[in-house]
């Protein structure tokens, strides 16, 4: 899957945990990984990122998890994606 | 005495926390000249919530049992995003939860010709959000009704949720919550439906026109039995191995496909089996062999192989869902379809009753970790978060998102029904409006 594709996933994602459409927000995260499967780089900061999001997941926290998503994680896939060029 | 308030939730981490008194006392006075009952709930309420306030970001965030209840970035979008949900705005809206309280102004803003009833789901987060937002502006417009959720007995439309609030709900809020949680799921439901099932209805095309259809079942058997006995339907829910089946002598049996296997190993075989899996382990639990005695009631979602070698009558049964749309096929030839097998099951043994439907192994809860009665050799996906709800004896029992989903949708056709009596035999599974449990 490419960035692209990825990051409108991601977007539809953290739109659906703040709509609280919890059966949308499970099937995409169970898919989580897969959906940043060419894009996620190592190292501290997206790890962070990630975590936090799994944290949130698992405590049912779905806006905090839509914010993580939104102003975290698609922003360092867009970086990622420019320093790539 | 403010302090005193918050004697549930951690009085000094509040304090520290920056919870505003004077904002407490500027809020809860409109409530309570506005709505002296549900301050009165307010009041007392007092629960051992552990509550912070998240100011690592642009927006400092009330966070309670670790839920945050909006955004830390940009509160404006997901409320945006949330009145996605609104359709047909005529009149009243009615707003589930409050949020930050930029969900309710943005409606007053949008629609200033409605009412907005505001439905709060537990007074003790209330309370706290009273100390924490400036909400005087909007508590005192005169076009906001505020009201419980315990008293809220469905959902009214249109709608829109602050879906935190849905998380931190009492007990008394949850059979709202639970049908809240229905409706948001609704579109991904129907988007699984189609996607899981359009396969196995076109591959069934060439049956529609061959195979006999319900309407004629209900023609040819008026006759014979229609209205002169009780009905007992039988689900597959674990409780289905406890019940003696001996009392179904002189009853017609209506059974889902997942109870077949199960009954044919307990020497009873069904007069009737409605079937609507997709998939094709169906086949382990609709064993073809053992079918001869037994009709078929398919819906053409159902596993094209199952139907070509059963043994039995078959007829096509079908639903108003628009995925048969364009498929020849009268209105008798409908069964109430929401997802569930039970569903249809419950439908045919109306049309079929004498004003009595007895139900067996309807559940829509787990017995430990199983989910189905022993032989049915059918199972829920192993990703279903579980969920605890109180089942007919009071007893706390697991059951996941789908199933609360179905039993919901029973209670809704049951209401529907009212000349009609619904007995279950088990007092295992979840506790269904309008159904008397011996």
């Amino acid at each position: 899957m490419n960035s692209s594709d990825s990051i409108t996933q991601l977007q539809t994602l953290a739109k659906s945990c703040r709509r609280g459409e919890l059966m949308t927000v499970q099937l995409t995260m169970s898919r989580l990984h897969e959906l940043l499967s060419g894009v996620i780089k190592d190292g501290e900061q997206w790890l962070a990122c990630l975590t936090r999001i799994e944290t949130a997941y698992k405590s049912s926290d779905y806006l905090y998890l839509a914010d993580m998503i939104d102003y975290q994680l698609i922003p360092q896939i867009q970086e990622v994606v420019v320093n790539d060029r | 005495m403010f302090a005193s308030q918050f004697e549930g939730g951690k009085v000094q981490q509040t304090c520290e926390l920056g919870i505003n008194e004077r904002l407490f006392e500027k809020n809860a006075t409109l409530v309570v000249s506005r709505w002296p009952d549900i301050w009165a709930q307010i009041e007392s309420s007092s629960e051992p919530r552990t509550l912070e306030v998240d100011t690592t970001h642009t927006l400092p965030a009330l966070i309670i049992d670790n839920i945050h209840l909006h955004s830390c970035f940009d509160t404006h979008t997901e409320v945006s995003q949330q009145l996605e949900h609104l359709k047909n705005v005529k009149g009243d809206i009615y707003c589930y939860g409050v949020g930050s309280g930029e969900l309710v102004r943005e409606l007053l803003r949008r629609y200033p010709d409605s009412t907005i009833h505001v439905v709060i789901f537990n007074p003790f987060v209330f309370k706290v959000q009273l100390a924490m937002y400036h909400w005087s502006d909007w508590l005192q417009d005169e076009a906001i009704q505020l009201h419980s959720a315990a008293v809220v007995n469905d959902v009214n439309t249109p709608w829109v949720v602050a879906p935190a609030e849905l998380a931190l709900a009492n007990e008394s809020s949850q059979p709202l919550v639970d049908k809240l949680q229905l409706e948001l799921n609704t579109d991904e439901i129907n988007r699984q439906y189609v996607k899981n099932v359009s396969p196995n209805i076109d591959a069934n095309l060439p049956l529609i026109d061959k195979l006999p259809k319900l309407s004629q079942l209900l023609a040819d058997a008026g006759n014979r039995f229609i209205g002169n006995k009780e009905v007992t339907v039988i689900g597959a829910g674990p409780s289905l191995d406890n019940v003696d089946l001996s009392c179904l002598n002189d009853q017609l049996i209506v059974c889902v496909d997942a109870a077949f296997k199960s009954l044919i190993h307990r020497g009873i075989e069904p007069h009737f089996v409605v079937a609507i899996d997709f998939s094709e382990k169906v086949e382990r639990f609709l064993t073809v062999e053992q079918s001869h005695h037994s009709t078929l009631i398919a819906f053409p979602t159902l596993c094209p192989s199952v139907i070509e070698r059963w043994q039995g009558p078959c007829y096509l049964a079908f639903s108003h869902h628009p995925v048969f749309h364009g498929l020849n096929f009268g209105e008798q030839d409908i069964l109430f379809n929401a997802g569930s097998v039970i569903h249809p099951a419950i439908d045919l043994a109306v049309k079929l009753s004498n004003g009595t439907v007895n139900l067996i192994g309807a559940d829509f809860c787990f017995e430990g970790t199983k989910t189905h009665a022993a032989a049915s050799d059918a199972s829920f996906a192993d990703d279903q978060t579980l969920i605890q709800r109180k089942n007919a004896r009071g007893e706390l029992v697991n059951t996941c998102a789908s199933l609360l989903s179905y039993a919901l949708d029973v209670e809704r056709y049951i209401q529907s029904q009212p000349d009609v009596n619904f007995v279950s035999v088990s007092q295992q599974g979840l506790s269904l409006a309008g159904v008397r449990y011996e």
